[in-house]
């Protein structure tokens, strides 16, 4: 269970709130192929939530799993009902190095396999676990999309934002929808396909040059168009500043 | 006798009674891929003679490096995990705190856990965790064909110092033991070799020593020892070892460096 609370980039950048780092996140950014199981939270409850789910996920697949936020999120006061503390868990895993079984194998954690064939049934293996959380985890939340023009979306703590954004765009008479992937990996393709076809655009907001936007375009294979709004450097967009940059896009442009 | 036939047939000689030395059975009877006449088998062995001796088997968590040794756990018929280059301080830090009671040890070379793995070892006898260190100084990167490492002796030539180690460019050699020795979490820091019996027994001592400790929760132990590296030296296993008493021993004097206080 790793947590990034994401800062401006790139380098040592800054200390305010930015999404620089979901490239890096949800696509490797370390070494092999590999992926983590990614968590957005997107308020203060779910900052605490995700880290028991995490846990569990992380156990569920022997894979590492990350709480991707930012940081705002990181500094941000709400009331939140933390969950109750549960007894530490005590489960054999058939996998763990515990001190070899008396009557068993001995156990070997390890990455390192010199053989290509060997390595490569790894890899097959990983894939075929990656696959299956893309068939089981995808996690997300959508608002207003049943009778939406528009489709607003974002994660984390920009899904907010252009939650308020949708809100003022409503009070203005534009159909607008809210997508907000929960699982930056695996990222919830079949939402994006479905409603693409059914929407004059789509909005992307992000605190970055564009990153998580590409994963909506490929999710919608250009059944629709695709539009992205960023900040970057430690910049927090504003629901105005959506909205205007909405009407910029969509609605003055058509 | 000249001319005899001597009537006695290997059965009459192979027999439990008659054994005087044989592998432990803790460790595994595969063939090994170190080089030969390498100090790492011998290390492999008589630590798991002490496991075996001691009992704990079943009781025991390694963690091995990136280098040579990185495959210990084809040999070690023990419970191991592998970490990544440098890391084997922080992985071991995490298996001994969720099984306190069990014992714990890295097995890392001096490029894995002065170089890479500074900062974790340093930190990890700082913080005194409870585990075992096996440090084997080679005074070279011996995996990747014989780099200078810090603890290359001053003068020594390597890959990448062909002429010679010169502490005004590269630095001095780093003794990490004496180094650590004064941290108030660190309990035990020895320095061995296994170039002669003598010094096989006494490193073999050390060994035990240590997960004595362990065992009595003292806190952080380093036995390093100081090896040869036949193939980077480009010597003969004899010469190594002649290297090694006559070079590398008198820059790193065996003996013990910091030892528990004993309890009244």
């Amino acid at each position: 269970m790793l947590a990034n609370i994401n800062r401006g980039g790139p380098g040592l950048g800054t200390i305010q709130p930015a999404q620089g780092d979901y490239f890096q996140t949800t696509k490797g950014g370390g070494h092999g192929d590999y992926h983590l199981l990614v968590l957005a939270p997107y308020n203060v409850q779910e900052m605490a939530d995700f880290v028991k789910l995490g846990f569990d996920l992380a156990f569920k697949y022997r894979n590492p799993v990350m709480i991707l936020a930012d940081g705002a999120l990181g500094q941000m006061m709400e009331k939140v009902e933390l969950p109750p503390q549960l007894p530490r868990e005590n489960k054999e895993y058939p996998w763990a190095t515990t001190g070899k079984p008396k009557n068993g194998e001995r156990r070997i954690i390890t990455s390192l396999h010199i053989q290509p064939e060997k390595m490569e049934e790894i890899n097959l293996r990983l894939q075929r676990k990656y696959k299956q959380m893309e068939a089981e985890e995808v996690r997300y939340q959508t608002k207003n999309l049943e009778d939406a023009e528009y489709v607003f979306t974002a994660f984390g703590l920009v899904s907010r934002i252009a939650l308020k954004a949708m809100d003022i765009g409503r009070q203005k008479g534009y159909k607008i929808g809210w997508i907000r992937p929960i699982t930056l990996y695996p990222f919830p393709k079949k939402i994006y396909a479905e409603i693409a076809p059914k929407v004059k655009g789509i909005l992307d907001i992000e605190m970055n040059a564009g990153q998580m936007v590409e994963d909506v375009m490929l999710s919608v294979q250009g059944k629709t168009r695709v539009e992205f709004y960023g900040r970057m450097g430690g910049v927090v967009p504003t629901p105005d500043e959506i909205l205007e940059n909405f009407e910029k896009m969509f609605i003055k442009g058509e | 006798m000249a001319g005899e036939v001597l009537d006695v047939v290997a059965e009459d000689i192979v027999r439990p009674e008659n054994l005087v030395y044989r592998r432990p059975s803790t460790l595994l009877d595969v063939d090994m891929h170190y080089c030969p006449g390498c100090g790492h088998s011998t290390v492999h062995k008589i630590f798991m003679e002490v496991v075996e001796e001691m009992g704990i088997q079943h009781d025991i968590i390694g963690v091995a490096p990136v280098g040579c040794s990185v495959f210990a756990y084809n040999y070690m018929d023990i419970d191991m995990q592998q970490a990544a280059h440098g890391r084997a301080c922080a992985v071991a830090t995490g298996i001994k705190r969720m099984l306190p009671d069990k014992f714990v040890f890295t097995y890392q070379g001096d490029g894995d856990l002065a170089a890479i793995g500074g900062n974790e070892t340093l930190h990890a006898a700082n913080r005194g965790e409870n585990f075992l260190v096996i440090f084997i100084n080679n005074a070279i990167y011996g995996m990747t064909s014989g780099q200078m490492a810090p603890t290359t002796i001053d003068g020594m030539v390597t890959t990448t110092s062909p002429y010679g180690r010169d502490p005004k460019t590269m630095g001095y050699p780093l003794k990490f033991g004496d180094l650590i020795a004064p941290l108030p979490g660190v309990a035990y820091v020895t320095r061995q070799a296994v170039n002669t019996v003598q010094n096989v027994r006494r490193a073999k001592k050390a060994l035990q020593r240590a997960l004595e400790y362990q065992k009595q929760g003292l806190g952080f132990c380093l036995v390093e020892i100081v090896s040869n590296c036949p193939s980077n030296w480009k010597m003969t296993p004899v010469e190594s070892n002649k290297y090694v008493q006559n070079v590398l021993i008198p820059f790193y004097p065996l003996g013990d460096i910091k030892v528990p206080e004993v309890k009244k």
